[in-house]
């Protein structure tokens, strides 16, 4: 930026500024992930530990890698590649090869973070397109299960639904625990909702996104559930399954890659909602909040643009 | 400018993917193995030849104003041989091309070198520019090719190279890898360029 | 005036001269390219039914109207009497129609073999469909029990190993499977 010192910037979101530095930011981000990892570790024991330090490990190094090579500024200090590889980790299949795992933490910070101009720059949240890379480039490695304590081979909820599978349905109690199969972070419903609590209390996540996100989701299969003549439970399931606590808490909520105006973060968490409806129903996979957050994303500027507030009064024309 | 530099602009200089950005679309689409890049580099380069000679050889006969018309009905013309003819002697790399030979007369490449070069030149000159970039579209596609086949499916001309245990990131070959390989290349291609200027 | 005539003369005279090399080419490539199909065809019916003399195209016979699944009913004789019976079926699979040949032993009133011959699922995953480790799961099946696909180790007669992480395009060969199977219990099993 040096040599364009009389150029106008025009940076992406957020706009907003606060006393909060990134730093600080991100370590509440930290905090707000340990009930999860807390319960990741406990369910899922060394494996989960294994996926998550691989996940860190190589997204602190590929991004200070990118900009040494980029002769940027190098900024790990700032946490966010560490809240990264945290993300990408608990959104993977907790018996995925860590070398798995480090490709994918390395994809979303150099091809979606570091390539599109670092922090703040970027078009789509990086943990959720790593995700999306390792799903595209080992779909087996990524939809192989394993059930919390035992490590024994097991489907998802989502899973059991969607293929139609002889075997029980593990109880609501359970999947808000987290004893259920699933990535390693986002089974506990519990953990993440004290996380994304914490989170919204601190001011660093507006209540609206998950809100009309989880909102949107609750009621939309309550609507189709009571046509198919299926009761509370069957909402209540669906909030509860796959990873739609720990997408619409931290994924969707990003600060980059959400739109910054309050009615358009209410029509983000709806879109995100219809959307892991719709392909949670009637898609070819059981689980949609990831495709659903990043196809959001895609809409974010447009949604900011038509939901800005209206400026009364006019500026004068320069002369 | 002489013959040999007629070839040799189109190999790295003016190569038509990844300088003039040209002939993407099946660039992106065939780029699977090796053997369809190089399949439909020959292809390619055949009709490039065949319609920088004829347009090359009319450029005094055909009237300026329907020159694109005539272009085209000329360039669809050896297409369609050429896809008749594969289609006869290589029905396995014509399976495997499907689509992206009928489209080869919709590749910018080709109307863009009758129009930049062939109309202008004579068929010396022309047949040169057309092997040349024939040539250079040829290696891109392989280059292309041969990075999304070894990562993609850990093989090169079919044979394995990565070794059993490997599991290739299958994304590389399907159609999102072929944006993020393209992508990388063109990045590696303008900072080669930068640092040569 | 003259000027637009003179310039759609030229171009027919252009149009005219491509016709006519394309027309040369396609003269020299056209019975190669049948002989070829032809051949590819029958080739491909010798893998799903091998013991046959002659095989027959006898759609019109057997299949009244026109069937969603089935396209072509192909009658094998072996010494001048129908022995085998191969369906060209076609079902939705995850990338588009997935296209195979379905054999049938009309005297054990089991199946041969199965082949996808066209297909344009996912490289990797739904493609596997075309290897023989998934279709080799299809042969000596009862024609009297559907096919059910499963995710582990068939336990049963009738049930196929699905394709790992590729159960939509497993169950879309099935269900061609299946729909070649209905119409050879109502035409060819008295």
């Amino acid at each position: 930026m040096n040599n364009q010192n009389n150029l106008l910037v025009v940076s992406s979101s957020p706009h907003v500024h606060s006393a909060d530095s990134v730093q600080s930011a991100m370590r509440d981000v930290q905090i707000a992930l340990i009930p999860a990892l807390f319960v990741a570790l406990y369910f899922f024991r060394f494996s989960a530990a294994l996926v998550i330090v691989a996940c860190v490990l190589s997204a602190v190094i590929s991004e200070a890698a990118t900009q040494k090579l980029m002769k940027k500024e190098v900024t790990v200090k700032d946490g966010s590649a560490v809240v990264t590889g945290l993300l990408l980790a608990f959104c993977l299949p907790p018996a995925i090869s860590p070398w798995i795992a480090a490709i994918g933490a390395a994809v979303a910070i150099v091809l979606v973070k570091q390539f599109f101009g670092g922090l703040g720059c970027n078009i789509f949240n990086p943990a959720l397109i790593g995700r999306a890379f390792l799903v595209a480039a080992w779909p087996v490695a990524m939809t192989t299960w394993v059930s919390p304590l035992d490590g024994i081979t097991t489907a998802t909820p989502l899973g059991i639904i969607k293929e139609g599978l002889q075997q029980e349905l593990p109880s609501l109690g359970q999947m808000f625990l987290g004893n259920v199969g699933g990535c390693l972070g986002e089974t506990s419903a519990l953990a993440l909702l004290l996380g994304g609590l914490y989170l919204i209390y601190k001011g660093h996540v507006d209540w609206r996104i998950p809100v009309s996100y989880i909102g949107s989701v609750f009621v939309l299969t309550a609507v189709i559930g009571a046509f198919q003549g299926q009761g509370l439970s069957y909402p209540v399931f669906h909030i509860l399954a796959g990873g739609l606590f720990l997408g619409a808490f931290f994924m969707a909520t990003d600060w980059v890659t959400s739109p910054i105006t309050k009615k358009g973060r209410i029509i983000f968490g709806l879109g995100c909602g219809c959307l892991t409806v719709l392909i949670r129903l009637k898609g070819g996979y059981p689980e949609g909040v990831c495709y659903s957050i990043l196809l959001m994303n895609t809409l974010t500027p447009l949604i900011d643009r038509y939901t800005k507030e209206r400026v009364f009064g006019r500026v004068k024309k320069h002369a | 400018m002489s013959l040999v530099n007629e070839f040799t602009k189109g190999i790295i200089r003016e190569n038509p993917l990844f300088v003039l950005v040209l002939g993407t679309c099946p660039a992106l689409a065939i780029t699977t193995s090796v053997n369809n890049g190089l399949g439909m580099g020959a292809a390619f380069t055949a009709v490039l030849l065949a319609s920088n000679i004829v347009i090359s050889a009319l450029r005094k006969v055909i009237p300026d104003s329907i020159r694109i018309p005539s272009y085209i009905v000329i360039v669809a013309a050896f297409v369609t041989m050429i896809d008749l003819i594969m289609h006869a002697y290589t029905p396995a790399l014509y399976k495997a091309l499907g689509i992206y030979i009928p489209l080869i007369v919709v590749n910018c490449i080709i109307l863009g070198r009758a129009e930049a070069f062939a109309n202008k030149n004579g068929v010396g000159a022309s047949i040169m520019d057309a092997l040349g970039m024939g040539v250079g579209y040829t290696l891109a596609l392989v280059v292309m090719s041969g990075i999304r086949e070894i990562l993609g499916a850990g093989t090169f001309f079919g044979i394995p190279v990565l070794g059993a245990s490997a599991s290739p990131a299958l994304i590389m070959i399907l159609p999102p890898g072929g944006f993020i390989a393209f992508g990388c290349i063109l990045a590696l291609m303008n900072k080669l360029q930068q640092k040569a200027s | 005036m003259r000027n637009i005539i003179k310039l759609g003369v030229f171009l027919l005279v252009v149009a005219g001269l491509a016709g006519l090399g394309i027309a040369y080419v396609n003269g020299l490539t056209e019975p190669i390219i049948a002989g070829q199909l032809l051949e590819s065809k029958l080739s491909s019916f010798k893998e799903v039914y091998a013991d046959a003399d002659e095989i027959k195209d006898e759609t019109d016979t057997y299949l009244k109207g026109a069937d969603p699944v089935i396209a072509e009913i192909n009658v094998a004789y072996k010494n001048g009497a129908p022995a085998g019976v191969i369906y060209t079926v076609a079902t939705a699979g995850y990338g588009g129609p997935v296209q195979s040949l379905v054999g049938f032993d009309i005297e054990s009133q089991q199946t041969t073999a199965v082949k996808v011959i066209s297909q344009t699922e996912t490289p990797g995953l739904g493609a596997k469909a075309v290897e023989n480790s998934f279709s080799d799961g299809f042969k000596n099946k009862d024609a009297a029990r559907p096919v059910e696909i499963v995710k582990k180790e068939p336990v049963q007669g009738n049930q196929v190993l699905a394709i790992t992480a590729a159960t939509i395009t497993s169950k879309a060969v099935a269900d061609g499977v299946n729909a070649a199977r209905e119409n050879f219990m109502s035409n060819f099993v008295k």
